[in-house]
């Protein structure tokens, strides 16, 4: 079993609210969240010696330009380019680094503008493998990859369109609570039923809105943010996997199901204990899946766990409790911390809607990258309230 | 009918998408070659909004497992079912698709 993350701090979560579109650079979104990140927790920005950031819009940088750009001096830095899974990834390397003692406050981002131009350029330059054997077969984008998983999941579980709307129709009404979300109008299973094809059996109301925003969160000891008078949660267990099955014919389950096991005997505690879930829910079947990797239900039997348990804000299981992507937008790589930084605020008592009462335990998985196929990258921690 | 695709001189796997290494065992001595177009297909989609402009939709593509090896994306003119067999061929534009 991997060490645990004693003495560290997770603290400030921050979403500089999102936009549809936005003329202004993902720098100019990630710098907006550092400073509410400074803010927020009362320091100087000398005081932030570790900076790790997440982005698919800010090219040719990387966070070493953020450095020069902001006049940051950290004396550690991560470049995490797994959109989906980077907020748990960030999540993970800082806990570390605080433990060994290689910085003391660590500013973990992830922001992204959307316009015209910038969306078709992570497109068009997502990865190799992409740009060769998926973008040119139609520029389906990631709506086709993920109808052809969506496809296979229910036929192979024989789920229906309708067992996967009740999800996004739950989730849609935890957004409608949310001031942030771009979407706040709640949704039906009709609503969810009648909307357009986009690439069959994936319909308009399984797709996030890209749009543009940024969210971050602050890494540091617990002594720290004790002594900064910080609300703060703790990590019970944490895991990460990429490219859990090279090659599998069946894209059934996400790559948490490997590690699923070390998580829960990590945090000594089972699904039952968690207060609410977060999944990535860039398409709904794909928070399914995850449910399932992560043992809240078995092997296709999502489409029961989902129809038989309220996941709204008020329900046994709040699930994606900011309204998710689906309801707040895709702002990129934000999209891999949105969760996370949502039940961060949950725990603290400092929810954006609705407070879910007597929160202490939340589960948090990350999912991204398709580079061919699917998503490579799996990454999941329990947080826990102190 | 066969396609033309990478394999491997040293452990002869079949790769796909392009690699300049084996994603087997990582060696460099990779050759075009003619292997077997047949497959079946794992999945599909029938696709109606495209980043292209022109793109005539809708637009089917599969997901396919060729039985030399690799898993692919192919371009369909007609409609496809989960686990058919299929022939899997080069277009006129360089493209997987269905025969
Ligand atoms: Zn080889």
């Amino acid at each position: 079993m991997p060490a645990d993350y004693q003495g560290v701090a997770v603290t400030c979560p921050v979403t500089i609210p999102y936009e549809k579109r936005s003329d202004k650079s993902a720098a100019w979104w990630i710098g907006r969240a550092l400073r509410t990140l400074i803010e927020a927790a009362g320091v100087t920005k000398a005081d932030i010696d570790g900076f790790a950031a997440s982005s698919f819009t800010l090219h040719p940088d990387t966070s070493v330009g953020l450095i020069d750009h902001f006049g940051l001096t950290p004396r550690f830095l991560e470049w995490i380019p797994t959109g989906g899974a980077s907020g748990i990834m960030a999540l993970r390397r800082s806990a570390r680094a605080i433990q060994a003692g290689d910085a003391e406050i660590i500013a973990c981002i992830a922001g992204d503008t959307n316009n015209a131009d910038s969306f078709k350029g992570i497109l068009e330059n997502f990865s190799c493998f992409s740009t060769q054997a998926v973008l040119p077969y139609g520029g389906l984008g990631p709506n086709g990859v993920f109808a052809m998983i969506m496809r296979q999941y229910m036929e192979a579980f024989d789920a229906t369109r309708e067992d996967i709307g009740r999800l996004a129709v739950m989730q849609r009404a935890n957004g409608a609570q949310n001031p942030l979300a771009l979407l706040k109008k709640t949704i039906t299973l009709e609503d969810y039923m009648a909307a357009r094809p986009i690439a069959e059996p994936v319909h308009l109301l399984d797709c996030v809105m890209p749009c543009a925003g940024a969210d971050g969160f602050l890494v540091m000891s617990e002594d720290r943010a004790q002594s900064l008078g910080l609300a703060y949660v703790t990590i019970a267990g944490s895991i990460e996997r990429h490219n859990a099955f090279p090659g599998a014919e069946q894209l059934l389950q996400t790559g948490h199901a490997v590690d699923a096991g070390s998580l829960w005997e990590q945090a000594s505690a089972g699904p039952d204990d968690m207060d609410l879930l977060q999944t990535y829910d860039d398409y709904p079947v794909i928070s399914m899946m995850q449910m399932e990797a992560l043992g809240f239900c078995g092997l296709g039997e999502a489409k029961h766990y989902v129809a038989e348990t309220d996941m709204t804000l008020t329900g046994a299981l709040p699930h994606n409790t900011s309204g998710g992507q689906l309801a707040m937008g895709q702002a990129g790589a934000a999209g891999g911390y949105l969760g996370l930084v949502d039940a961060i605020r949950q725990l603290t008592r400092a929810p954006l809607g609705p407070q879910i009462e007597d929160a202490e335990y939340a589960c948090v998985a990350g999912y991204g990258m398709v580079n061919y196929t699917h998503g490579l990258c799996s990454a999941a921690a329990i947080l826990r309230r102190p | 009918m066969s396609l033309r695709l990478q394999v491997c001189a040293e452990c002869g796997a079949v790769q796909y998408p392009h690699r300049d290494v084996c994603g087997a065992c990582l060696s460099t001595q990779l050759e075009d070659k003619d292997v077997s177009g047949a497959g079946t297909v794992l999945s599909w989609t029938r696709g109606h909004v495209s980043v292209f402009p022109d793109a005539q939709t809708p637009i089917s593509l599969a997901r396919v497992k060729l039985d030399a090896g690799p898993i692919v994306l192919a371009l369909a003119s007609s409609a496809l079912i989960t686990g058919e067999a299929v022939h899997v061929m080069r277009d006129e534009d360089g493209l997987l698709r269905r025969s």
